[in-house]
């Protein structure tokens, strides 16, 4: 007999399965005491995961963890190998080579025109913190950059 | 979000207490950098209790170490704020720590506490976790050494220029009026910023999905080089009053709330503006809508083109709500914990010290 893959069987134990999936593995299910088991302990564990949540009280900080991780793993697809295809020679235009030269030419020329701008200060991310001593203050900032 | 989003989410949440929790390396863990013709020198550091924890793909790195330095300038030095990165583009990744109200002769050592939770990738292989730079160096005459990257030139001399009026302030008092007025003072602005802090969580001001604000009003401080001329969601109409160039506004709102109780309302830093004597401009409002029957502003700091800012006075504050309502600098607070910890000697001995 076989199986449904375990992903299907934690969607359908959170009812995430579209309906005929569902009507599906809910069949394999009912005949089937180890994926019955399987569904039950993703019930249970759901069911823990959802009362222990109100206890997390850090959600500022947590949501920065998770943009700098969305922000990694953009910057991880980016370090990645890229395929390069062979560009076919017919392809080659001198028309098309000298236009995308000047247009460089030009972008360089805009760049390097371009009158200097201030550059805005770092925003601030958390709140800021401040410790007072009897020698000095202390104040800290975490940025968004 | 559905069921299995918010499983997903809460697994999420619940995975630091899976996470794997080290010390960081005294050797190589942090890289304190400070340029060559850096007026400060470093004496030491301490990692102290800082920790790195390794939660999926990011490190978290709770930053509890101390940098001593070493002013070795000829000039006393009355703030610095130093640049602590730990990832440059990530958020959370950036950090700094300023430390103004301080007062450190040439050639003394002093210590800058560094408290900072940052973030940064999981990446194997050798490299600081941190880097520390200074960004800024402030002296008693109001120049100013480093980069500038975080615009610490401009906070550092507005809580200098503050320092320099409170103190005088409580210098006249105590010349005045004694011991006992600088007490009476001193009292008088504890009992203050009790007050602000119970009216602050008392009052029921929080951000609204829209702005809906009944009347919009302004403030004339009386001796402000800027003059709000009207106010309207979109900000406040000036004109300068003064006879300089003036290439910053930063904007304050004082928040009413239905039972009449008034709050400073926090607002990030305007961006700059660039006004000529006489001219007219909109600074705009920033921070979140609100749903308030009243707000008003009031121009709380400018800095002129030589660098120099203004704030209000010690007698625009006491005349106006001001002094109820905003924030002590933090010379004030400074002078306070003084007089808290150690008693009306160590408050007088400090205030004659400069």
């Amino acid at each position: 007999m076989s199986h449904p893959a375990e992903q299907d069987l934690a969607l359908y134990a959170t009812r995430d399965l579209t309906f005929f999936s569902r009507l599906t593995v809910a069949r394999h299910v009912r005949n089937c005491p180890a994926c019955a088991e399987t569904v039950a302990e993703y019930r249970e564990i759901t069911a823990e995961l959802a009362n222990a949540t109100p206890q997390i009280e850090e959600w500022d900080i947590l949501a920065a963890e998770m943009r700098a991780n969305i922000s990694l793993g953009l910057e991880a697809g980016a370090c990645l190998p890229t395929t390069v295809s062979e560009v076919p020679v017919s392809w080659f235009s001198p028309r098309l080579a000298v236009a995308m030269a000047s247009l460089m030419i030009l972008a360089a020329a805009g760049v390097a025109l371009r009158p200097d701008q201030p550059k805005p200060a770092p925003t601030v991310l958390a709140q800021q913190n401040v410790k007072v001593d009897t020698e000095g203050v202390t104040i800290t900032n975490v940025y968004m950059e | 979000m559905s069921t299995w989003n918010r499983t997903l989410l809460a697994a999420a949440c619940c995975f630091p207490l899976l996470a794997q929790e080290v010390g960081l390396d005294p050797n190589n863990s942090v890289k304190i950098e400070l340029p060559a013709d850096s007026p400060l020198t470093l004496v030491s550091s301490n990692l102290g209790e800082s920790r790195a924890t390794t939660r999926g793909g990011a490190t978290v790195l709770d930053l509890h170490m101390s940098v001593t330095l070493r002013n070795a300038g000829f000039r006393r030095v009355r703030g610095v704020t130093l640049l602590v990165t730990a990832q440059e583009s990530a958020p959370g990744g950036k950090g700094s720590v300023a430390r103004p109200s301080i007062d450190v002769p040439p050639s003394q050592e002093f210590t800058i506490p560094v408290e900072l939770r940052l973030l940064r990738p999981v990446q194997p292989g050798s490299g600081p976790l941190v880097r520390v730079q200074l960004d800024g160096v402030l002296f008693d005459d109001l120049s100013f050494f480093g980069p500038n990257k975080l615009n610490s030139q401009r906070a550092m001399t507005v809580w200098e220029t503050e320092a320099q009026r409170d103190r005088a302030y409580y210098r006249r008092t105590l010349q005045a009026k004694g011991e006992k007025g600088l007490r009476d003072e001193m009292l008088a602005a504890l009992n203050r910023q009790a007050d602000r802090q119970k009216l602050e969580s008392a009052t029921n001001i929080s951000p609204a999905s829209t702005e809906h604000v009944a009347q919009y009003a302004f403030l004339t401080v009386p001796h402000s080089p800027v003059e709000p001329l009207d106010a309207s969601a979109s900000g406040l109409d000036v004109v300068n009053r003064s006879g300089r160039a003036i290439r910053h506004i930063e904007l304050g709102w004082i928040a009413r709330d239905a039972e009449g109780h008034e709050v400073a309302v926090l607002t990030p830093p305007t961006t700059p503006v660039s006004l000529a004597p006489g001219q007219k401009s909109r600074v705009p409002r920033t921070g979140k809508p609100l749903d308030v029957p009243r707000l008003t502003g009031f121009i709380k700091q400018v800095e002129f083109g030589d660098g120099k800012v203004w704030v209000p006075t010690r007698e625009d504050l006491s005349a106006s709500p001001l002094l109820r309502v905003l924030a002590p600098s933090p010379e004030e607070q400074r002078l306070a914990d003084v007089y808290n910890k150690k008693g009306i000697a160590a408050l007088m001995s400090d205030l004659n010290r400069y």
